[in-house]
């Protein structure tokens, strides 16, 4: 278990800038204290794969990063030979005129290819295991990922039975484009993470963009939140698209929203001409303001 | 530890309960959840809830079922009782407006055939909008010539006005699901004081939050100003069944066919030499799909989701026949496949179909389809029927189900009635005896189907 108390977790992700709600602190504490897997769903950029790292940084722990994609299978997350590696070892040896190589020589540590799973059990250290966007793998890794977690160790036939000394802290994260398992569900603490209010989101602003006027921040906060809440705005704005459209328009010198400003600023925001197209007739940049003040 | 034996009762009856409304909670979890409750403490009642919700819900779709019933089951014993009482007056009530309802509301001496949703309806209109219906029941039932078999015209337009009313109503009026079997209790846990599920699934009301919502939400009780969103999520649910449908092969670990063109990929860094063989798996047969969508009056909400459905699919998959049914049958297939959107396509066949807001005459239908399209009907061929089983001539209609079962594959009743009302119908009981019957009520449901969870 980690040493650590609510308040101190809270603390230090403060400190880190990562703006959060109490629950979600509780629901990573839990995590961290019942020594489970994290669960985190929500839609894209609300601050995911954010946590992930952010843990990694508050423990000051390695972040062994696993992104998963269709077709990932067990060699591409835990590990390979490194066959090439072996060839030329095998050529320089006879080359040299040494005796054949045994099968032993060629399969040690050196000659092993540590994918990010093997990577993180057998650190040494405690670390942080980030499995990216779990949705896009397959059910069969799925499977193949919760008899990992469960245990953390890992056979490997040429070189025996490998256990994790120190049981990383592992988050998964899913945009929900597949339905995950219900086995691997049970097996994690879950967290939903949903797009900020207003005021959450000018503190994550002000925390993570400096020199950006008060007024700037409040204007484009509430702008972000009317296009979430709009039923015509297909893909709503993630967070990390509002920082961008924050930094831009601070770099620009605004301390405040214009509609000519919005109007030329859109595609940072916006990034379907459908989007765009239907906030320039249905919405407008004049009348979003006048809502918004 | 008597203190503690009765903590822990009450976690185990709050688990059942959770479990009774449909959240998958094991003991494993439950346990879990004591045990965060141990790291998170009692005293903190957010904190308290936080726990609770991080160990026993895993599904954001699940959130407002666990906050309503966090917030109805955790209060002071005196509150809980009073809320009990509550329930099982609003319970009583509930009957008693029923009952006013089949008393009110007759035509020659009959009841007017409303199903329980359409007179809860009714009892909660104004007054003047009851006794407008009344007045107009009335008035039909002494009019000149009209007999008794005007009836089933008269309870369609009955039934359109509450339909009607009902889009514009608040569905916590209506009964909520039995869960304890104790009418107080099941009243009190569908109680979510006056709010709409606000807690800890709201956040900025984001978009995931809605679809998610409207996917397990039923069909009929999809709010008019909800449609964009849901058409625009069926679009998606689609899109994303058409991968699913429409590729031939899929990788596969199973030793089947030999997929080149990945080993290949997955050798090229180790010089030509091929040690890692890659397979993939000749999808099932591809299927010949026949859906025959009932748009009779009691279908009509129902079908204005399913038909976008159908028209998303048969712009990605092929081999989709289409059919509808009400009085008669028609086939919509050409329709669905070529218009450049399902409004325009909607728009042709509401012109052109005489098969919308009738009775329902499955029967005539079967028939028809297998007299006049048999070369639709092969072995290869899944028939998929979207009904709530509603219709004439109970007895002829299942025969001629039977008769469609030995033509094609497969029978697939998808039932938009509510799972806990088919123990009500004898129609559901006869058509479940010649054909898979599930049911489709949400959109979640469809995706379900078609996502070859049961195709």
């Amino acid at each position: 278990m980690l040493q650590i108390s609510l308040n101190e977790l809270k603390q230090r992700l403060e400190n880190i800038n990562y703006v959060c709600e109490e629950d979600t602190v509780l629901t990573v504490y839990l995590a961290l204290q019942l020594q489970k897997p994290l669960l985190i769903e929500g839609a894209p950029g609300v601050g995911k794969t954010e946590m992930g790292k952010a843990l990694a940084e508050v423990f000051d722990m390695d972040l062994i990063r696993l992104q998963c994609y269709e077709g990932l299978d067990e060699n591409k997350a835990l590990y390979e030979w490194n066959y090439q590696k072996q060839l030329l070892k095998i050529q320089m040896s006879k080359e040299m005129g040494q005796e054949g190589m045994s099968e032993s020589e060629l399969f040690t540590r050196e000659y092993l290819m540590e994918r990010p799973l093997l990577k993180a059990i057998s650190s040494p250290e405690k670390s942080v295991l980030l499995i990216d966007e779990v949705d896009k793998c397959d059910q069969e890794f799925e499977a193949f990922l919760f008899e990992v977690l469960s245990d953390f160790q890992v056979s490997i036939p040429e070189l025996g039975t490998v256990k994790a000394n120190e049981v990383p802290i592992v988050v998964l994260t899913s945009n929900s484009e597949r339905e995950l398992s219900d086995g691997l569900r049970r097996r994690c603490i879950y967290l939903y993470l949903d797009f900020p209010p207003v005021e959450r989101e000018i503190r994550i602003i002000n925390k993570k963009v400096s020199g950006v006027s008060q007024k700037l921040s409040e204007d484009i906060a509430r702008v972000v939140n009317a296009l979430r809440e709009s039923d015509l705005i297909k893909k709503k704005p993630s967070i990390a698209e509002t920082l961008d459209w924050v930094r831009a328009l601070a770099s620009l010198e605004q301390d405040r929203l214009s509609p000519n400003l919005v109007d030329d600023s859109l595609g940072i925001l916006l990034k379907s001409r459908r989007d765009q197209q239907a906030f320039r007739e249905e919405i407008g940049a004049q009348k979003i303001l006048e809502n918004i003040r | 530890m008597a203190v503690q034996n009765h903590f822990e009762e009450h976690m185990v009856y709050f688990v059942y309960l959770l479990r009774q409304q449909g959240l998958r909670v094991g003991t494993a979890e439950a346990m879990e959840a004591l045990e965060a409750i141990s790291v998170a403490g009692v005293e903190d009642r957010q904190a308290f809830k936080a726990a609770l919700q991080a160990t026993l819900v895993k599904k954001a779709a699940d959130f407002d079922v666990f906050e309503r019933t966090f917030e109805n089951y955790f209060v002071p014993a005196e509150v809980k009782e009073e809320k009990i009482v509550q329930g099982r007056e609003q319970a009583e009530k509930y009957e008693e407006n029923l009952q006013k309802v089949e008393e009110e509301l007759t035509f020659k001496g009959e009841q007017l055939n409303l199903e329980e949703t359409e007179k809860v309806v009714y009892a909660s209109l104004p007054e003047k909008e009851q006794e407008r219906i009344k007045q107009f029941v009335s008035e039909t039932e002494h009019g000149k010539n009209v007999e008794s078999s005007f009836k089933p015209v008269l309870e369609s337009i009955v039934k359109g006005s509450l339909r009607y009313w009902r889009s514009r109503q608040d569905e916590r009026m209506h009964k909520p699901p039995s869960v304890t079997g104790d009418p107080g209790w099941d009243w009190m846990l569908a109680d979510d004081g006056g709010g709409s599920g606000g807690g800890a699934g709201d956040g900025a009301g984001g978009e995931s939050g809605l679809a998610r919502s409207l996917k397990e939400m039923d069909m009929s009780q999809i709010s008019e100003k909800d449609v964009p969103e849901a058409a625009e999520l069926i679009r998606k649910m689609t899109r994303r069944l058409s991968n699913s449908l429409s590729r031939r092969y899929r990788a596969s670990r199973k030793k089947r066919e030999l997929d080149l063109r990945r080993t290949i990929r997955d050798n090229i860094s180790y010089g030509g030499s091929i040690y890692h063989l890659r397979y993939r798996d000749r999808r099932k047969q591809k299927l010949r799909l026949l859906l025959l969508c009932d748009t009779s009056g009691s279908m009509i909400r129902y079908t204005s989701f399913i038909l976008p459905f159908i028209y998303g699919l048969n712009m990605v998959v092929s081999d989709i026949e289409s059919f509808v049914f009400s009085e008669g049958l028609e086939k919509i297939t050409d329709y669905m496949e070529k218009r450049d959107s399902f409004e325009e396509a909607r728009r042709e066949l509401m012109k052109k179909s005489n098969q919308w807001g009738g009775g329902t005459r499955l029967a005539v239908a079967v028939e028809r389809l297998m007299k006049e399209h048999e070369e639709v009907l092969t072995p290869k061929t899944i028939v998929i029927i979207v009904s709530d089983t509603r219709t004439t001539l109970l007895h002829e209609s299942r025969k001629r189900i039977e008769n469609l079962q030995d033509r094609v594959k497969d029978v697939i009743w998808l039932n938009t009635l509510p799972h806990h009302e088919w123990d009500q119908l004898r129609s559901v009981q006869m058509f479940r005896e010649v054909s898979r019957m599930y049911p489709c009520n949400r959109l979640a449901d469809l995706e379900q189907v078609f996502a070859g969870k049961i195709i």
